[in-house]
């Protein structure tokens, strides 16, 4: 898999010098860095796995290194991962434990170093293996815990000022505007009855939160005893946290066990239940659906934006030609939730 | 006229050939890739039967839904880019209405939400069939 990638422009020496040269900044120990490879990421993000032997430690850690244009912070959304992870752990969330960041000298480019988590993020293994039928029963109580904890974090703490906010209003606006750049020409008639009723029943904020913004099946580590870590939060931002539990039930993420709405694995009212329980917020089932039907349209609108992106680009990927032609799946979605709101009133 | 096979049937002969022979074949990403392959060829053979025939029954139902004086768009039913931009302008059309609050409720919210439906269903007739019987 490293392939090109040892040999091409990036220099693995100097990235394991650097990764020593903050371990034993952070240890004020000698570290030796070994066994340095790429696990994921190419054009975007990339991951370097690694094992680090503390000068004095009989065991080396396993340890990961996510790469970034600036130190911890990812291009465009400007989310200082490192710094959330740390504010999560201490707020009981299940994430990998963050070392230390820094950055190559000759390149500039930034990375931070945290656990390599144990396990797998794979929805489909998750969801029919039978090795995983433990992790099934116990991830709703899990997962309902750590994103109650996220949601007691400090939205004012220092730590966390990268975090942009944003409500329901900015956020349809900005996914009217990619739509509208993604399909210039092309009107989309359920997305646009999907957008106006989500401006035109848009819930009072009550809460200021911090919300994880991507919180969902895929996005989370498991491995045969539960899960390991949650993982993905350059989406964070400051907003209402109903907008996380929303996302979660959004069809996609069920990988066809639609039967369990909140990723395959429970019912709504279940999840509510566990995460009220393990000190979330108070749930009020029509805002969370709200943000159900948000979740669902902006995964359209995702889908709209992936498709046209593999068209502009030139890429020929078969996975990625056909994205375009998902998008009649979650349209359906859309008109089943927006039918079922309207009967509501 | 062009001679037999149709182009849909002649899709079937790669969406076969990769199923049995290519899937098999493969682990990891090869395989699902060439699933994929073989999913898309069954999706345009799919849009090659139903495609023309959709297509007309679109326009009678925007028209039926927005009033005949909805586009200026002149169509003749073989001319497939005249099909095309009559579609645009009729679904660009909609999109204006809705946009401008005519659907926000009322009889023109639920005849709307029926076209949608209706609309809906049909592009997964085409892109994927089995996702009607999924609910």
């Amino acid at each position: 898999m490293l392939g090109g990638y040892s040999r091409g422009r990036v220099d693995l020496t100097a990235i394991r010098r650097a990764l020593e040269r903050c371990l034993a900044d952070h240890f004020a120990k000698a570290v030796n860095v070994a066994e340095l490879r790429l696990l994921a990421g190419g054009a975007s993000r990339k991951i370097l796995g690694f094992d680090a032997t503390v000068e004095g430690e009989a065991a080396s850690r396993s340890l990961v290194a996510r790469m970034g244009a600036d130190p911890g912070r990812i291009r465009g959304s400007g989310v200082d991962e490192f710094a959330l992870l740390g504010v999560a752990a201490e707020a009981g969330v299940c994430v990998p434990r963050v070392y230390c960041r820094s950055h190559i000298e000759n390149t500039g480019e930034s990375f931070y170093v945290m656990d390599r988590l144990p396990g797998d993020a794979i929805a489909r293994k998750l969801l029919r293996d039978a090795t995983y039928a433990r992790t099934r029963a116990r991830l709703p109580t899990e997962l309902a815990r750590s994103l109650a904890r996220v949601h007691s974090m400090d939205p004012t703490d220092p730590r966390l000022a990268s975090l942009g906010e944003n409500g329901s209003d900015d956020e349809i606006a900005r996914y009217r505007e990619l739509l509208a750049l993604a399909a210039p020409g092309h009107p989309m008639p359920t997305l646009a009855l999907g957008a106006r009723w989500l401006e035109r029943h848009r819930p009072a904020r009550k809460t200021r939160a911090v919300v994880h913004g991507d919180f969902r099946i895929g996005n989370v580590m498991f491995d045969e005893s539960g899960l390991t870590g949650v993982l993905d939060w350059e989406l964070a931002h400051v907003g209402d946290p109903m907008e996380d539990l929303g996302w979660l039930a959004v069809r996609a993420w069920r990988f066809g066990a639609n039967d369990k709405p909140i990723g395959g694995l429970c019912s709504r009212e279940e999840f509510w239940a566990h995460y009220e329980r393990e000190g979330g917020l108070a749930i009020d089932p029509k805002i969370a659906r709200y943000w159900e039907i948000f979740g669902n349209w902006k995964w359209a609108v995702i889908c709209v934006m992936q498709a046209a992106g593999h068209r502009a680009s030139g890429k020929r990927d078969v996975e990625l030609a056909t994205i375009g032609r998902r998008v009649a799946d979650v349209e359906l979605e859309l008109l089943d939730l927006l039918e079922e709101a309207d009967l509501a009133r | 006229m062009q001679d037999k096979p149709s182009a849909d049937e002649l899709l079937e002969a790669p969406a076969e050939f990769l199923d049995s022979e290519v899937v098999p074949a493969f682990e990891g990403r090869k395989r699902f890739h060439a699933i994929v392959a073989a999913n898309v060829a069954r999706i345009t053979a799919r849009e090659f039967r139903l495609g023309p025939a959709q297509r007309q029954t679109e326009i009678t139902e925007l028209q039926d839904l927005l009033g005949d004086a909805a586009t200026s768009v002149e169509v003749t039913p073989n001319d497939g880019e005249a099909v095309g931009r009559k579609l645009t302008a009729l679904n660009a059309e909609l999109c204006r209405r809705i946009e401008s609050g005519d659907a926000d409720d009322g009889d023109f919210r639920a005849k709307s939400l029926v076209f949608l439906r209706r609309a809906t269903e049909r592009k997964l007739a085409i892109d994927d069939p089995k996702r009607l019987v999924r609910r």
